[in-house]
């Protein structure tokens, strides 16, 4: 029996070394500058962790990416690397995300981009910063002030249009990143609650 | 059981690496790979209007304005291919758009085809649901000349840092004169649009924009179009011939038009202003020669506010916007000695409407313009209700 747990944790280690996923240099990048801004002059170490606790999870954070910050021996905060709908090729506008149909679409028809989020330990929104927006449309909402105004969510209903104020022309992007950080609150809040992935007392 | 066993943790490891295989492909990096994509899409505006006139009984006009298919097709992560195909009063069809896009990175990417040119709001975003008012603004008809579009080529890209987009464009230039005049003090540059429609080129034009959208919900655009005029009088004269070159200039205007403009949307209000200026050089040959009457300088601005008075009720998932538009323009701004400066030609707009968004795709719209220019005292109206629809 021990023989087979061997033999399976070598095939496990030749398989994941070749799987192994980190932040892209230059998105790591973005995301050092993101962080250098929040904790001046303080050296921040990014450890990745363990999304596919359960199923739920697992699906949901499918390729995308959970950090814990920490800062010598204390932990920060989250940072959370996401994948969102932006708009279509040739235009940006109709899309409602308030029904959040169209955010169950599987991507084909959308352009994506890529986001990073950094959380309080106790989730509460710190920053949010667009990574990499590929798209030609609907790209107003990498501005850093208009990103600003999810600073400090704590989770429950925020409502483009009156909680987040619109952007013309940008009407799919910026619906899709207000629910998309409603969701991900959401997955974290599971996340550290229901998985133990407890912050350590100061 | 042994065996079982071993099965089933190397399908459970092979799996965790197809998974996280699969991760590799979702890098923060990279686009989806979803080549062959066609979108499709359109817009529509369904309108009526109804001059209102205190003397005399006036017909109401019901039309089409327009309905427009969008087709955006993606070859794949790079390279895609924009294109609406329009009806204009039911029984025009034009294209509105037809470019290839590629993208090198999000600094660069290439453009080719018919483009429209980048000069304020209404030429770029000009799907009914985007603005308020069943028409258009008529300062982006007269100054403006919407829906302006050329064949031509050139680079767009993003600085993310600086919160910048430009655009910057070598196009094929309005047809001024073929045969005889294309510009009007009346209608300023309009009449000249070849739309990409076998068009003819006697010299290129330059077309840029910087729009910046580091400031929360504003976005402010600067642009500038630069080149001269196209004639068909250079076609087949001789290099040395110089009386038939002196001839063919005095058909050419010189075009320096200049565009600023800003969108701001908070708590519920949408604000947006637009200022153009445009510079002509020639006027005084050209319409010497052609018997034109065109300024040698136009100008005109329009200021907008509209508020979404469902704004603060979560509940109500449409939008309903009372909004109000200033607008100005004179396309005699200035003249040359030649030719007198028609008053007629400086206008002032007022409107006043509601607009219904049952959906960001779907509104409902309804509007008076009280309409005057300087060479009357009489205010001139009309009524306008409309259906604008975007699907995307």
């Amino acid at each position: 029996m021990n023989k087979i747990l061997v033999l399976w944790f070598i095939i496990s280690l030749a398989c994941l070394p070749l799987s192994a996923q980190n932040l892209t240099p230059r998105v790591e990048k973005i995301v050092n500058k993101t962080l250098s801004k929040i904790w001046k002059n303080q050296e921040i170490t990014k450890n990745k962790i363990q999304t596919d606790k359960n199923l739920e999870s697992k699906i949901f954070f499918k390729g995308n990416y959970v950090y814990k910050l920490n800062i010598i021996d204390q932990e920060e905060g989250w940072l959370v690397l996401r994948r969102a709908l932006g708009c279509k090729v040739g235009g940006c506008g109709s899309g409602n995300y308030n029904d959040s149909a169209v955010c169950t679409a599987d991507g084909n028809a959308y352009e994506v981009f890529d986001y990073a989020i950094v959380f309080t330990p106790d989730l509460k929104v710190k920053k949010v910063v667009v990574v990499d927006y590929p798209g030609d449309y609907g790209y107003e909402i990498s501005s850093p002030g208009w990103l600003n105004q999810f600073i400090g969510y704590t989770g429950g209903g925020m409502n483009y249009g009156s909680d987040i104020d619109s952007i013309s022309g940008a009407t799919i992007s910026a619906n899709s990143i207000t629910w998309d950080i409603i969701q991900v609150h959401e997955m974290m809040e599971k996340l550290v609650e229901e998985n133990g992935l407890v912050f350590s007392k100061k | 059981m042994k065996y079982h066993l071993i099965l089933i943790l190397i399908f459970y490891t092979i799996s965790i690496k197809a998974q996280q295989t699969d991760q590799s492909s979702n890098t923060a990096e990279k686009l989806i790979e979803n080549s062959g994509t066609l979108n499709i899409g359109g817009y529509a505006e369904v309108d009526y209007n109804q001059p209102i006139n205190g003397d005399l009984y006036e017909n109401g006009k019901l039309d089409v304005h327009r309905l427009v298919l969008l087709f955006g097709y993606k070859f794949n992560s790079k390279t895609s291919f924009v294109t609406e195909v329009e009806f204009e009063h039911v029984k025009e069809v034009y294209v509105e758009q037809a470019f290839i896009n590629h993208r090198f990175n999000q600094f660069l990417n290439f453009r080719a085809g018919l483009l429209l040119v980048p000069m304020g709001i209404v030429n770029e975003y000009h799907e009914s649901p985007t603005f308020n008012g069943v028409e258009r603004p008529n300062l982006d008809k007269y100054i403006v000349p919407t829906t302006w579009r050329e064949i031509g080529m050139g680079l767009t890209g993003r600085l993310d840092n600086l919160s910048l987009r430009y655009q910057a464009y070598l196009l094929n230039g309005f047809n001024g004169y073929d045969g005889s005049a294309k510009f009007s003090g009346k209608n300023g540059l309009r009449s000249g649009r070849q739309k990409g429609a076998e068009s003819f080129s006697s010299a290129p034009n330059f077309s840029a924009k910087i729009d910046y959208y580091g400031i929360s919900s504003l976005k402010i655009g600067l642009a500038g179009y630069f080149g001269n005029s196209q004639t068909t009088l250079f076609d087949g004269i001789s290099k040395e011939d110089a009386s038939a070159i002196s001839r063919a200039d005095s058909s050419v205007v010189g075009i320096n038009m200049l565009g600023l403009d800003a969108r701001y949307n908070i708590k519920g209000f949408q604000l947006r202003g637009q200022y153009n200026f445009l510079s002509l050089s020639n006027t005084d040959q050209y319409n010497a020669f052609t018997g034109s009457d065109v300024g040698r300088q136009m100008s005109g601005y329009f200021v907008e506010i509209g508020y979404d008075v469902f704004n603060k009720n979560n509940e109500i998932k449409s939008q309903l916007i009372p909004f109000f538009r200033y607008e100005t323009y004179n396309t005699h701004h200035s003249v040359e000695n030649n030719i007198e400066t028609n008053n007629a030609f400086k206008r002032t707009e007022l409107t006043a409407g509601i607009g219904w968004k049952l959906t960001p795709g779907a509104m409902l719209k309804m509007d008076y313009q009280w309409l005057k220019n300087d060479a009357s005292d009489g205010i001139g109206g009309q009524f306008n209700m409309g259906v604008g629809i975007w699907f995307f």
